[in-house]
């Protein structure tokens, strides 16, 4: 009955007609990035309710960022967890909170991984990417999915839409080598067909053999070590089609496809460097987005995907060669509706159906393979109130997600209504000292691993988190010098209750729903610039954060009661400091981060030792034949600092990249 | 008077009244294997006259040398311990206080062992017998240590991923679990290596024998369809036969060899996991769904980990984890009184070895 009722509400919001475009914010700083000439919703950091940071391409090339996670170790709010090296996983986990209950979106579209319920965000490259943001709890922009209201916040990769200055056609070349075997190179070209029809396309291979050094100190029979088996063959591709007809609206179409082989080198053992384990991945998705207005206050956006995930895991050892394979299916649709009251008050509505599905072969579970199958309804409604001095951004969240398993399984079902309030308040005119505060609740549901790989009983609670915040911002400037200052600071307190703990296979696995978690947190950012006349400046970008995450479960057990949980670090933070100038931009950057624990009883044992971790960029714009060229060098661990972010995974030490491009 | 006394209480007639010498447990490693990956394998020693836990015994014995990856058995046998570790592929062998012993060429003596392909094998358990200590590898072999020489003098292939051993009349017997697929028990002649396979329930872990010569077998089959049954198998007949299905996944014998004692971990009719204490008598082959020990209130037995007796005094030690935190060992004296209980510094205690002296 629920999914026929969604299934109308979905039909209902595309038969409806008209609307009509919104005005966007714009970021209110004296450093304005490049105009482009089609419209792009620029989010603004300072007037948020929510804390919300943005790095453009711009400035991911100055500070010389040459991955999604070098960005994200930047962002205050978020742990990393970076399993080392270009073919290590990487996921971000949000304020002391899973990394499933993280979003990660590819323009607009959240990206899904039903089997562990975390996105390694390190098969995205940043190669064609005009904004990378982190929204914590949620955007004021109420126009989007149902999906993105549902998580602790949301990462968002924002592609580049081609900007046609002076031709038909544009494009960009580069080629990237670097230390342990790195060769990437990238080429991407655009093509203006005629006023409403444009093809952008974009490929890139990246190889490495990934054989860095390491010291293992506490390991007296191999201490110098090369990380065996952790080469990375990566190929991407995506072609992006934009389609604009005029009064009915514009369409947006993409295929993306990313084939990777790579070697697992596992975890550092002591005495045995034996590594043999390789992990193959395809991931294919096509995914649009069309827009139109219905009448001049209704307007309208309907997204769809499918996503197609293969992966191929195989070890050898104990004379014996294994192999799992899995086969993810997504099937996606999303309706959108803005109505716009009046210029200061507007709802929307959105309905998002989506159908996942996941094959696979694992020898242990041979007999009892589930077949899993999950139906997702998601239904959105949202309110904003939005004037100079004032913005309230309201939003309720109904959750039904149905779930069809086959062999001595029961059928799951979740449902749940989740409310989201923000407010953000400028009090006085002269400045633009903001305040802000939000309440959000939210779940996730229990991943397929968690389910029907881990254990024998197959029914779990999803788990359940609040999280609060209160903050302020200021954004201005100084002085003819200071001339740009831009500063936030948020206290924050979340819970999860029913956290999800799985004890592991062979012997007696269990999955419960046990654990509870208090987390209390500071998030400082402190952005600004100098100039030091006509055409030099000093960027300089920080920021820190602290964070108490203490696991809460049982206060009758002294081992783990209020201990930190895992490899969440109480002090972290990163700062770069870039000097702008006509010969050679150069900048150096900082990411540290203080001691954390692999296990939640924080002894001596359990420690993982903190780190900082230093680079060095130099980027220099040529002009050869005609063309904009540009030459990058980045030195990276300047001090070769042997560290872990994850138990027994060292990151690699010093090392060096080179990059040489140019556009046409 | 004085002439009396001297002829009935001659100093040279007065005898001590003999007492044979005493041999007692003279202290208990716990083996902790940690966890998978993590390099945390602890041994600790403790001493029970004086109730005091010393850790890291391995690591201050061997200036900073850890066991490594997973700990997960060790056998002491006469005056050498054999610690393996499966995760790093070694096998120490330590005095009795746990510095390693050396070769004649000066090496310290640990042996890494590897196939034709120069993959590790991953020792996982050991057990002694004259003079040779037997030790299964994960990749399907087991291997025969020489005490004397301290090296590997041969190897014969079993099943697939072979866990715990036992030796009755001359034949060794492994438990083939196959990772869980597994169905046999290999026995193998000591003297000319030749194996026989055994069929027994799918997912044979644990073996012991009594001082009998009966071998019993604990299959964990899959928790689904097959559940946990302790067989006994009979050397001299070759017969098999079931002692009870869904009452253990852990056992020992107790000192008197008249029963064993039993932890049970299963899952009940709504799948959430529970936890048994029983014992099955050897002598009337029954089982005694009393529970062979009285609880103390600060024990929780769904944790329960390891089982060991103590060969002297019938004490049984129950080591308890929960795969995260460090684990606890509780002391029972042989009738299941509690006697006491502390923390074993490390995670995942597999078990209590005891060494024993004359006093």
């Amino acid at each position: 009955m629920r999914i026929l009722f969604s299934t109308f509400l979905f039909f209902y919001s595309f038969a409806c007609t008209s609307l009509l475009a919104q005005t966007n914010d714009s970021i209110k700083t004296q450093k304005l990035s490049e105009v482009e000439v089609s419209a792009h919703i620029k989010p603004s950091a300072a007037r948020s309710t929510t804390p919300l940071q943005v790095i453009t391409s711009e400035s991911i090339t100055e500070q010389g960022l040459q991955s999604v996670s070098d960005v994200v170790r930047r962002f205050n709010g978020v742990v990393l967890k970076d399993y080392g090296g270009i073919g290590g996983l990487k996921t971000v986990a949000i304020r002391g909170m899973g990394a499933e209950h993280t979003a990660i979106s590819y323009d607009g579209i959240t990206v899904s991984n039903v089997l562990s319920g975390q996105v390694d965000i390190g098969r995205f490259a940043l190669d064609n990417i005009s904004a990378v943001s982190l929204s914590i709890s949620q955007s004021d922009d109420i126009f989007q999915t149902a999906r993105v209201l549902g998580s602790a916040g949301v990462l968002n990769l924002q592609t580049a839409i081609p900007s046609f200055n002076e031709h038909n056609h544009e494009g960009k070349a580069r080629i990237t080598t670097g230390s342990f075997g790195l060769f990437n190179p990238v080429l991407d070209y655009s093509h203006k067909i005629s006023n409403s029809f444009a093809i952008s396309a974009n490929g890139s291979w990246q190889r490495a053999d990934g054989n860095y050094p390491f010291k293992q100190e506490d390991d007296k029979l191999l201490p110098d070590r090369k990380r065996k088996n952790s080469d990375v063959d990566i190929f991407r591709t995506e072609i992006n089609i934009f389609n604009n007809f005029g009064k009915s609206g514009d369409l947006r179409a993409k295929i993306y496809y990313f084939d990777s082989e790579r070697g697992l080198p596992g975890s550092v053992t002591i005495a045995n460097d034996y590594a043999a384990e390789r992990l193959w991945d395809k991931n294919f998705f096509t995914q649009m987005v069309y827009n139109t207005t219905f009448s001049p206050k209704l307007k309208f956006r309907s997204q769809a995907k499918y996503d197609y995930t293969f992966t191929r895991y195989v070890i050898e050892e104990l004379s014996d060669r294994k192999t799992n394979r899995y086969k993810q299916h997504e099937i996606y649709l999303s309706n959108a509706l803005l109505y716009t009251i009046n210029n200061n008050f507007s709802a929307s509505l959105a309905e998002d159906l989506s159908y996942n599905t996941l094959n696979n072969d694992m020898a242990t579970f041979a007999d009892n393979l589930p077949y899993p199958k999950r139906y997702n309804s998601l239904t959105g409604i949202a309110a904003k109130y939005d004037i100079k001095q004032f913005t309230a951004t309201a939003s309720l969240l109904a959750t039904y997600i149905s779930e069809e398993v086959k062999n001595n399984s029961d059928n799951n079902t979740y449902k749940r209504l989740t409310p989201t309030i923000s407010a953000s308040y400028q009090p006085f005119d002269v400045t633009n000292l903001r305040f802000r505060v939000s309440y959000k609740e939210l779940f996730r549901v229990p991943t397929f691993t968690e389910l029907y790989y881990s254990s024998i009983s197959k029914k779990l609670n999803p788990e359940l988190a609040r999280q609060f915040n209160m903050g302020a911002t200021w954004v201005g400037s100084i002085s003819d010098v200071l001339n740009y200052v831009n500063a936030s600071l948020d206290v924050y307190y979340n819970n999860v209750r029913d956290k999800i703990i799985i004890i592991p296979y062979p012997f007696m696995a269990s999955s419960t729903n046990l654990g509870k978690v208090r987390i209390k947190g500071v998030d400082l950012k402190l952005a600004t610039n100098i100039s030091l006349g006509d055409k030099m400046n000093v960027d300089i970008n920080g920021s820190y954060s602290y964070m108490e995450a203490l696991d809460m479960t049982d206060p009758g057990n002294s081992k783990t009661y209020k201990n930190q949980i895992q490899y969440t670090p109480k002090h972290s933070g990163a700062i770069t400091v870039g000097f702008n100038n006509p010969w050679v931009n150069f900048s150096y950057s900082i990411v540290a981060a203080n001691k954390r624990y692999f296990n939640i009883q924080n002894i001596k044992d359990n420690r993982i030792n903190g780190y900082s971790d230093h680079s060095i960029s130099l980027y220099k714009k040529l002009r050869i034949k005609g063309y904009d060229c540009y030459l990058q060098g980045n030195l990276l661990n300047i001090w070769n600092e042997n560290y872990d972010i994850i138990a027994y995974y060292p990151m690699p030490g010093r090392s060096f990249k080179i990059t040489g491009g140019f556009k046409f | 008077m004085l002439a009396f006394a001297f002829v009935s209480c001659d100093s040279d007639d007065f005898e001590e009244p003999w007492v044979e010498p005493e041999v007692i447990t003279t202290g208990v490693y716990i083996l902790n294997s940690g966890q998978d990956g993590k390099n945390n394998a602890i041994l600790s020693y403790y001493n029970p006259e004086t109730n005091v836990l010393t850790g890291k015994i391995f690591q201050n014995q061997n200036d900073g040398l850890i066991i490594g990856d997973t700990g997960n058995d060790m056998v002491i046998y006469g005056n050498k311990m054999y610690i393996l570790a499966s995760g790093s592929n070694k096998i120490y062998i330590t005095d009795l206080k746990g510095k390693l012993l050396k070769y004649s060429n000066g090496n310290d003596a640990i042996i890494e062992p590897l196939n034709a392909s120069n993959q590790p094998q991953k020792p996982r358990e050991g057990v002694a017998y004259e003079g040779k200590v037997y030790v299964s590898l994960f990749d399907g072999y087991v291997a025969q240590i020489d005490t004397t020489s301290m090296a590997i003098t041969k190897t014969v292939q079993v099943g697939t991923y072979p866990e715990q051993l036992t030796v009755a009349k001359n034949k060794l017997y492994v438990a083939n679990s196959g990772y869980g697929q597994g169905s046999t028990v290999s026995e193998v002649d000591l003297s000319s290596f030749t194996v026989k396979t055994i069929d027994v329930v799918k997912n044979p872990n644990k073996i012991l024998t009594d001082k009998n010569n009966f071998v019993y077998i604990i299959s964990w089959g899959d928790y689904q369809n097959t559940q946990a049954v302790l067989q006994k198998y009979d050397p001299s007949t070759g017969k098999l036969t079931t002692l009870g299905t869904k009452i253990a996944s852990k056992m020992a014998l107790s000192k008197d060899n008249d029963k064993l004692f039993l932890i049970c971990s299963t899952y009940d009719e709504s799948w959430s996991p529970t936890t048994k204490l029983q014992s099955f008598n050897l002598t009337t082959n029954t089982l005694d769904e009393k529970s062979f020990i009285t609880v103390p209130a600060n024990m929780d037995i769904s944790k329960a980990y390891s089982l060991d007796v103590d060969p002297i005094n019938g004490d049984i030690y129950i080591g308890t984890s929960d795969y995260s935190t460090n684990g606890n060992m509780y002391i029972f004296s042989a009738d299941g009184t509690y006697k006491t209980s502390f923390g074993t510094g490390g995670i995942n205690p597999m078990g209590a070895y005891f060494v024993t002296g004359v006093k």
